[in-house]
C-alpha cells in the first residue's frame, strides 16, 4: 500500500477515527492490528519475515534478561548474553543478507571466476532493512543495559511494525517510541492541523518537485550517451529528486504518526546546508547515521583490536595521527556498511567508501586545515567561509550521487568525465533529443519552471528553519482564512503541478 | 476556538475543495465517447457485448455485427482496458440486463505489462454512473492508484486549460446533454456506429508494439480474466475470445513472438473452456481483407474503418453463423 495511494489515505482516516473512538487503553492494540493489516496487504509470505524478526528479537531480549538474572557469576552471565546476542544478530542479519545480497554474490562470483550460476528468485519483503535495523538496535540496547526487555510480545510487535514508518523509516529507538505507543492519546485539533500541514508539505515535495525532477534524471542517467553534455543537469536534478522524494516521504510518515500522537524522530535537517560531509551525515538520513554511530562506530572504536591498533598507530605515526587513524578506520567501516545497506551493487559500496574516505581524509587533515586558516586569516565564523564550506560540501555530495544513481560504476565515471569535458547545455534544446523523449515522458519548459519555483519555495522554508523558526507553530497562529487558503492551495498544487508518481508507489527508499 | 466552530470550518473547507474540484473537472475534462458508452449500457439492453482494448475499439463494428447476427451488439472496448476493467464493465452492464454473449478481444500485451496510466484508464471510473459496481471498481482499482486519480480526475487533463472555453461550450450543448457523438467527428478518427472509425492516413506508421513476454505475466490480468470467465458461467453468458489481425509487416517482423503468444493463449483458453480465435494464425482467413500496412494506422494493428467492417463481418460469421449451422 503506497503512501500516495487512495487506499492509504482511507486506511489512515479509518485507523485514526477508530483510534480516538475506542477506550484509550486499547489504542496500542488498535495500532498493532492496523499495522499488521497494512503489512499483510503487501502479501502473506513477506509477513512471515516480519513475524520472524519480531519473535526472534523479542525472545532474544527476554532470554538475555533472564540469563542475567539467573546466572550469578557476572562473567558467565555476560558470556551467555553475548551468545544469545550473536545468535539473534546472525539470524536476522543472515536473513536480510541472504534475501538482499545472494544474487549480488552470485553475480560477483560469476564475473570473477567466469562461472555461470543462475540468479535466484528471492522475495524482498518491503521495509526489511528498516525493521531489521530497528529490531537489532533494540536487542543491542538490551544487551548493553540501555533498555529493559519488553515482556509482552504484542507490545513489542507494535514497535517493529508501526505502519507509517515500516516501509522507509525513520529507524526508531525503543526507549522513545515505547513510551509513546503505550501512553493514552486524546484527540487534539492543533496536533491534527500540524500533522495535516506536514503531510501536505511532504506530498508537495514528492509530487511537485521530485516527480518533475525525475523527468530529467531518468532521461540523462538512462541515456548518458545521448545526453553526454548534460551530466551536471542530471546530477543536480537527482540531488533535488532524492532529497524531495526521501524527505517528502518522511514528512508524510511523520505527519501520519503525529495524527496518532506519536512523535517519530526527524530524519532530515536541511542537509544541503551542511558545511562538511560529516555534518551532511548529521543532517541526512539522521536515524541511519545515529544507528551506525551507536551500533557500529562506537563498538568498533572501543573494541579490543581497535585499541591495539590505536597503540600501534600512536607508536608509529605519533600521538596526533595515531589518535586520528583508528577513528578514520572506524568511519571507513561504518560507511562501507552504509554503502552495502544502500544496495547490492559495487556502485553502492563505492558510494559508501567515497563518503568514508572523505571523512577520514578530513579527520587526518584537520590540523593542517587549522594551520592554513590561521595563516590565511580565515575566520570560521565569516559568512564567506561558511558559504564556501556549503558549496564545497554540496559539490562533494553531488559527486557521490553519480555513484548512487548511475547504472554502474563505469557509467558513473563516464558521466563525471563528460561533465568536465562535454558540458553542453544546448542539448536541452536540440530538436530530436529533448529531455524526456527517450524516457517516454513529456518534457516541457513548464516542468523546469515548476522545479525551480518549488526549489525556491523549499529554499525559503529551509532558510527560515535554519534560523530556528518553527514555521508550523507560526502558521498555527494565523487567521483561519489564511490557513484555509494555504491548505487548499497546497492540496490543489499536487494535481496542478505534480507529475504522476511511478507505478510502484514511487518512493525511492520504499524499496529498501 | 470551540470544537463546534472548528467542525464547521472543516466542513466549509471540504465543501470549498469539492466546489473548486467540480469546476476544474467540468472545465478541463473533455467530453468523451466513454460517457456515451456508460449511458448506453445503463439504459439499453444488449445481446452481445464486446470487451477489450483499443484494437477492439477500432476494429469491431457493432453495427455490422448486428446486421450479420440480428443480435443487438455493443462495443465496450477501450484503450488501456485491462481484464480488471473489462470485468467491472461487464458487471455494470449486467446491472441493466444480462447479455447472451461476450466477445473478449485479447491483446497479449495486456497480460504481460503492469496496468499503467494510459489510454482511457481513468475515464472508466470517472464516467461510470454511481452504482454498486462503481464502489466495487473503486475498491479494486482506483484505491490502489495515486489518490489524485480518484480525488482530482482533472489531474490527467490539466494541460487542457487552454481549451477550457471550448470544453465548457461542448458540455453546455445539446449534443452532450443527449449523449450525442457529434463532438467526435474528426478528420482522422470519428466515433460512429458504436466504434472508433480510423480513416487511412498516408505517411510513416508507428512501429513500436508491446509483445507477449511469458516471463512477465501480469498476475492481476489473469486473475481478473478468470473472474470474468466464472462470472459469465454463473450468469449463463457465453464467452468467446478473439485476437485481432495485425499487419502482415508486423507478423513478418515478430512472427515467432506472435506464434508463442498463440500457443500460450490457445492452451490457456482451452483449459478454461473458452472458444478462441486468433486471426494472426495461419489458416484463420478473413474474406476480402487487406492485411497490408496500408489498411492499418500502425504496426500494432489498429485498423482503418473499411477493414474493421470487413473484419467484423467475418467475426460475426465465424462466431455466430457457424453455431447456427
Amino acid at each position: 500500500m503506497s503512501l500516495i495511494s487512495m487506499e492509504f489515505l482511507l486506511f489512515v482516516i479509518l485507523a485514526a477515527a477508530g483510534y480516538y473512538w475506542i477506550p484509550e487503553k486499547y489504542q496500542w492494540v488498535w495500532l498493532l492490528a492496523f499495522s499488521y493489516i497494512y503489512y499483510v496487504s503487501g502479501g502473506i509470505r513477506v509477513t512471515c519475515f516480519l513475524v520472524f524478526t519480531t519473535f526472534t528479537s523479542w525472545a532474544a531480549a527476554a532470554w538475555m534478561e533472564q540469563a542475567a538474572e539467573r546466572i550469578k557469576d557476572k562473567k558467565k552471565a555476560r558470556q551467555a548474553k553475548r551468545r544469545i546476542l550473536a545468535l539473534a544478530l546472525v539470524l536476522n542479519f543472515g536473513v536480510l543478507g541472504a534475501l538482499k545480497y545472494t544474487n549480488f554474490a552470485i553475480d560477483t562470483v560469476n564475473s570473477l571466476f567466469g562461472a555461470e550460476f543462475g540468479s535466484l528468485k528471492l522475495l524482498l519483503p518491503l521495509g526489511i532493512s528498516f525493521y531489521t535495523f530497528q529490531s537489532m538496535g533494540y536487542i543491542l540496547d538490551v544487551y548493553w543495559g540501555r533498555a529493559k526487555a519488553e515482556h509482552n510480545l504484542f507490545r513489542f510487535a507494535l514497535f517493529v511494525s508501526f505502519f507509517p514508518q515500516i516501509l522507509q523509516g525513520p529507524i526508531g529507538r525503543y526507549d522513545s517510541l515505547s513510551q509513546q505507543f503505550y501512553a493514552p492519546h486524546a484527540f487534539s485539533w492543533e496536533r491534527s492541523q500540524r500533522a495535516f500541514l506536514r503531510i501536505l508539505w511532504g506530498y508537495f515535495k514528492k509530487m511537485v518537485i521530485a516527480d518533475n525532477a525525475v523527468i530529467f534524471v531518468d532521461a540523462i542517467f538512462g541515456h548518458p550517451d545521448i545526453y553526454d553534455g548534460l551530466g551536471i543537469v542530471g546530477v543536480l536534478a537527482y540531488s533535488v529528486q532524492l532529497y524531495c522524494d526521501f524527505s517528502g516521504g518522511m514528512d508524510v510518515v511523520i505527519g501520519v504518526a503525529e495524527l496518532f500522537g506519536i512523535r517519530l524522530d526527524e530524519n532530515f535537517k536541511r542537509p544541503y546546508f551542511a558545511v562538511s560531509i560529516t555534518d551532511f551525515w548529521h543532517r541526512w538520513h539522521i536515524t541511519l547515521g545515529t544507528w551506525m554511530k551507536d551500533y557500529v562506530f562506537y563498538p568498533v572504536s572501543l573494541s579490543g583490536w581497535m585499541k591495539s591498533f590505536s597503540k600501534f598507530a600512536k607508536k608509529t605515526f605519533g600521538k596526533q595521527t595515531g589518535r586520528t587513524l583508528p577513528i578514520c578506520l572506524a568511519n571507513l567501516i561504518v560507511f562501507l556498511v552504509v554503502g552495502i545497506w544502500h544496495g547490492a551493487a559495487w556502485k553502492f559500496i563505492i558510494y559508501g567508501l567515497y563518503n568514508g574516505l572523505i571523512i577520514a581524509f578530513s579527520g587526518l587533515m584537520a590540523p593542517s586545515y587549522r594551520k592554513w586558516k590561521t595563516a590565511l586569516h580565515i575566520s570560521d565564523d565569516s559568512p564567506g567561509f561558511h558559504l564556501f564550506q556549503i558549496v564545497r560540501t554540496f559539490l562533494l555530495v553531488n559527486i557521490s550521487w553519480f555513484f548512487d544513481r548511475a547504472e554502474d560504476v563505469e557509467t558513473a565515471f563516464l558521466m563525471m568525465k563528460n561533465t568536465l569535458t562535454h558540458f553542453n547545455l544546448r542539448q536541452m534544446l536540440e530538436p530530436g533529443i529533448e529531455i524526456g523523449e527517450a524516457s517516454g515522458t513529456t518534457y516541457t519548459l513548464a516542468a523546469l519552471g515548476v522545479i525551480i519555483a518549488g526549489c525556491l519555495l523549499l529554499f525559503a522554508v529551509s532558510v527560515l528553519e535554519e534560523q530556528g523558526k518553527d514555521l508550523a507553530e507560526i502558521f498555527s497562529r494565523q487567521h483561519w482564512l489564511l490557513k484555509g487558503a494555504v491548505y487548499l492551495g497546497l492540496l490543489l498544487l499536487l494535481p496542478a503541478l505534480g507529475q504522476p508518481s511511478g507505478e510502484a508507489g514511487g518512493f525511492i527508499y520504499a524499496q529498501f | 476556538m470551540h470544537s463546534f466552530k472548528k467542525i464547521l470550518l472543516l466542513i466549509a473547507g471540504v465543501l470549498a475543495v469539492f466546489a473548486v474540484n467540480f469546476g476544474l473537472n467540468y472545465g478541463l475534462i473533455p467530453y468523451s465517447y466513454v460517457r456515451i458508452m456508460m449511458h448506453q449500457i445503463k439504459t439499453q439492453e444488449y445481446d452481445t457485448l464486446i470487451l477489450g482494448t483499443s484494437h477492439g475499439l477500432n476494429g469491431i463494428s457493432p453495427k455490422v455485427m448486428e446486421e450479420k447476427t440480428g443480435k443487438k451488439t455493443m462495443n465496450l472496448c477501450l484503450g488501456g482496458e485491462y481484464p480488471r476493467d473489462a470485468y467491472y464493465l461487464l458487471k455494470l452492464a449486467c446491472e441493466k440486463s444480462i447479455p447472451e454473449v461476450v466477445v473478449y478481444e485479447l491483446d497479449p500485451g495486456y497480460f504481460c505489462t503492469p496496468e499503467g496510466q494510459r489510454g482511457d484508464f481513468n475515464r472508466i471510473f470517472y464516467e461510470m454512473p454511481l452504482s454498486r459496481t462503481k464502489v466495487e471498481y473503486f475498491l479494486a482499482k482506483e484505491a490502489e492508484l495515486d489518490f489524485r486519480a480518484a480525488l482530482f480526475p482533472w489531474f490527467y487533463y490539466r494541460n487542457q486549460f487552454r481549451n477550457a472555453k471550448e470544453i465548457i461550450a461542448v458540455k453546455q450543448g445539446e449534443d452532450y446533454k443527449n449523449y450525442g457523438a457529434e463532438a467526435f467527428q474528426n478528420e482522422g478518427q470519428s466515433y460512429a456506429d458504436g466504434f472508433l472509425r480510423n480513416t487511412p492516413v498516408p505517411g510513416m506508421k508507428q512501429e513500436e508494439l508491446t509483445l507477449w513476454e511469458e516471463d512477465e505475466r501480469n498476475k492481476d490480468s489473469f486473475q481478473y480474466f478468470e473472474k470474468l470467465v466464472s462470472f459469465c458461467r454463473k450468469q449463463g453468458i457465453e464467452l468467446l475470445a478473439v485476437t485481432m489481425p495485425v499487419p502482415r509487416e508486423a507478423l513478418e517482423k515478430y512472427g515467432e513472438n506472435f506464434q508463442q503468444a498463440d500457443e500460450f493463449f490457445s492452451e490457456y483458453f482451452k483449459g478454461l473452456g473458452v472458444e478462441y480465435k486468433n486471426y494472426n494464425r495461419k489458416g484463420q482467413e478473413i474474406k476480402d481483407f487487406d492485411d497490408s500496412l496500408n489498411a492499418f494506422t500502425d504496426y500494432e494493428g489498429h485498423m482503418n474503418f473499411q477493414q474493421a467492417e470487413v473484419f467484423s463481418a467475418q467475426l460475426a460469421e465465424d462466431f455466430f453463423e457457424e453455431k447456427k449451422e
